[in-house]
């Protein structure tokens, strides 16, 4: 289990995030939603150590301590990064990018599954174009096949569906069950209500740093009965909504 | 105008400012310690050269012609570095999202570049200045006359850019970036302005010829400028979509090793993203200078023309390749961060690889002028180690300030003066050369300690 603990963590004068718990347990999918400016990349950029914060995260009871070199490479060797941003070396092409995630990660990759992300996600085509050339759904597309070869226990993805097309979506959703049912942890976080409807196992609500809402689906389910995402969302963001409603009230008065 | 203003004072100095202030704020103690260094080398550099020019009578003329050839110098290079600043997406957003016209896009986004190239000037300049003013000349007439001069040299280069520009797309008829074939078209038109000029003044012998000529060149500049900006940045707009269209690549075969990956990544960025292009261009130029310099001048003048471009001209391209692994990593830290290396494991080879090619560098010039020109071949440990503290300082600038497109010529001419200051009052306060290989070597040392401490850090690098 990859376990996060936010204490607290000030972004700015105006923005803060407390008491914050991420649990990605694996072979399940837990979903991070809120709107922008909400706190979700602040989380995942914690996470990574990326930025300071006052609190613990630990990987499969292993504290992790972002001062530590063994401790980072530690979580690396562990845990993928999607960043919502295309980290990738864009003067390399994609079949170059393959072959350095895999001799970065020798022993944790499959390399049957890459042909088969290739293969799926149309990179096929693309794979021996400078990546500053590609599309930014193709680089987005690069990126995601890059870090799903890797068999780590948990994968972070920051805004997975920026950049991609209806068909690249529905292939992502399909994978990731896959990479579920294959007994990995995941962690999604957007701000697109639908796309984790059918996939997620543990729902997290954040408004302007503020947990709303923290918890599995089961209980969810029992608390607010049967709903959807969206439904979820704006009952529990109620006083956000009401006051939209408001607002557009007097514009049509 | 009032748009030009607007853009300056909305988009270009928030800019800058904002650049400066977060740099203060994220490495106080480097930054400190790097402008108050900066301070006292400068202050050492004035003591000195005004100590020198007072101990004999200035000559104005040759002042004046050297200052012309050196303020040329620095804008080919300035325009040419620069070259990439208009193709940005904010730009393009702002042209098409805005009523500012196409010439006052331009004139405002090359204004802080030009501002820079009169700071500097006049920092170089002023020492003799000071000269001047002590010997008993007017020092107000010749600030006033470098002012005015310094806008037509720096208005003119950029026009004249403008015009090669227009010029190489009716030539090939694409909007392929052709770099060769446009910096070479740009500096023949500059470089052949200026002779004439030059002979024009000493065929007449006064100076109203050489004024008429100014004016008309101020004239042209700024007629090219109105009629040829709209074209220019459309031009510039589209080559920059060209350059996204998809062109087939070899994929090479990364080495297993971890600093072999990291040397072949660095080649394969210095390669692809034409750094490599940049590197031979200015070599060849810069030899090209030489040879021309040793037909125009006497063997006396020549020496110390070539000392000159041997201690500027080389440094300068030396300074290329190591800027650009600071860049290199600030772009790319997220990937960085998905490799799960070590800080030398990123370090070491790309500071080998940039040592190697400005070791190759230094070789091949003085090779090249010791053979055809029968120049003194010098090349000891004290060269060594005066390249690789270059190579050290250029890498601490590419970490510490974030370089673009858009400042890098700014960030070589900078990293340049800094220099060649720290050499000049070097060279002045230590007597023997093994002192000052002493003093390089320790000195990387340290700059090489700081980017690792305060740069390449975790939880990028493990």
């Amino acid at each position: 289990m990859l376990l996060l603990n936010i204490e607290e963590k000030n972004h700015g004068q105006n923005f803060q995030l407390k008491d914050i718990n991420v649990e990605i347990n694996p072979g399940e999918i837990t979903l991070l939603l809120g709107h922008n400016g909400a706190g979700k990349t602040t989380i995942i950029k914690s996470m990574f150590g990326l930025m300071d914060y006052a609190g613990s995260l630990s990987i499969n009871g292993q504290a992790v301590d972002m001062n530590q070199s063994n401790h980072i490479d530690y979580l690396k060797q562990h845990v993928a990064y999607i960043s919502d941003g295309i980290g990738l070396f864009e003067y390399l092409t994609p079949r170059e990018y393959f072959s350095l995630i895999e001799k970065t990660f020798p022993a944790k990759v499959n390399l049957n599954l890459l042909e088969k992300f290739i293969e799926i996600f149309e990179l096929e085509q693309y794979l021996d174009l400078p990546i500053d050339q590609l599309s930014h759904g193709n680089k987005k597309k690069t990126q995601i096949v890059s870090q799903l070869f890797r068999e780590s226990d948990y994968v972070v993805f920051d805004e997975p569906t920026n950049g991609l097309d209806p068909d690249m979506v529905i292939v992502l959703k399909k994978t990731l069950s896959l990479l579920k049912e294959r007994g990995k942890g995941i962690m999604l976080s957007t701000h697109h209500l639908n796309f984790g409807e059918d996939l997620y196992d543990h729902l997290i609500i954040l408004r302007n740093g503020d947990k709303k809402l923290n918890d599995s689906k089961t209980n969810i389910y029992h608390r607010l009965g049967p709903m959807n995402v969206e439904q979820i969302y704006q009952s529990v963001n109620q006083d956000y909504y009401q006051h939209v409603e408001e607002v557009i009230n007097e514009l049509y008065n | 105008m009032n748009s030009t203003i607007e853009v300056i004072r909305r988009v270009e100095l928030p800019k800058h400012t904002k650049n400066m202030k977060r740099l203060f704020f994220r490495y106080p103690l480097p930054m400190l310690t790097g402008s108050l260094s900066a301070l006292l080398l400068y202050t050492l550099f004035f003591t000195i050269v005004v100590r020198y020019l007072t101990s004999f009578p200035l000559n104005v003329g040759d002042t004046v012609h050297a200052a012309a050839i050196l303020s040329l110098l620095f804008t080919c290079f300035l325009i040419i570095f620069s070259r990439g600043k208009l193709g940005d997406h904010n730009v393009v957003g702002l042209f098409f999202n805005s009523h500012v016209k196409a010439h006052q896009l331009i004139i405002a986004s090359y204004f802080p570049l030009y501002v820079f190239f009169q700071v500097l000037f006049f920092l170089t300049y002023s020492p003799v200045l000071v000269a001047f003013y002590l010997q008993g000349n007017a020092v107000v007439l010749y600030l006033l006359l470098l002012f005015i001069c310094l806008t037509i040299v720096f208005l003119f280069s950029l026009s004249t850019w403008m015009v090669s520009t227009r010029i190489c797309y009716k030539l090939i008829n694409k909007y392929h970036d052709n770099f060769y074939l446009h910096a070479i078209l740009f500096l023949t038109l500059l470089w052949l302005t200026f002779f004439a000029l030059r002979e024009l003044s000493s065929m007449s012998g006064s100076s109203f010829l050489l004024g008429a000529g100014l004016v008309l060149i101020t004239a042209l500049s700024l007629v090219s400028m109105l009629k040829l900006s709209t074209g220019f940045l459309m031009q510039l707009f589209k080559s920059s979509q060209n350059s996204i269209a998809s062109k087939e690549t070899k994929s090479y075969t990364l080495p297993q090793k971890r600093p072999m990956i990291h040397a072949a990544l660095d080649a394969l960025y210095y390669y692809r993203f034409g750094l490599l292009r940049e590197l031979v261009f200015t070599f060849l130029v810069l030899i090209i200078v030489t040879f021309a310099f040793h037909l125009m001048f006497d063997a006396t003048t020549f020496v110390y023309l070539y000392s000159f471009i041997l201690n500027i001209g080389v440094k300068e391209i030396m300074i290329i390749a190591p800027l650009y692994i600071g860049m290199h990593y600030r772009e790319h830290h997220l990937a960085f961060y998905n490799l799960n290396d070590r800080a030398l494991t990123f370090l070491l080879p790309r500071l080998g690889m940039a040592l190697g090619i400005n070791v190759a560098i230094h070789l091949t010039f003085v090779l090249i002028n010791y053979i055809a020109l029968n120049q003194n071949f010098a090349f000891g440990l004290n060269a060594v180690a005066s390249i690789l503290f270059v190579t050290l300082v250029s890498v601490w600038v590419g970490f510490n300030f974030v370089i673009n497109e858009r400042n890098k010529a700014a960030a070589l001419i900078g990293t340049l003066i800094f220099v060649g200051l720290l050499e000049f009052v070097l060279g002045n306060y230590l007597s023997t050369e093994s002192h000052l290989t002493i003093f390089y070597a320790l000195m990387s040392v340290v700059f090489l300690m700081v980017i690792k401490l305060f740069y390449v850090r975790k939880p990028i690098i493990k």
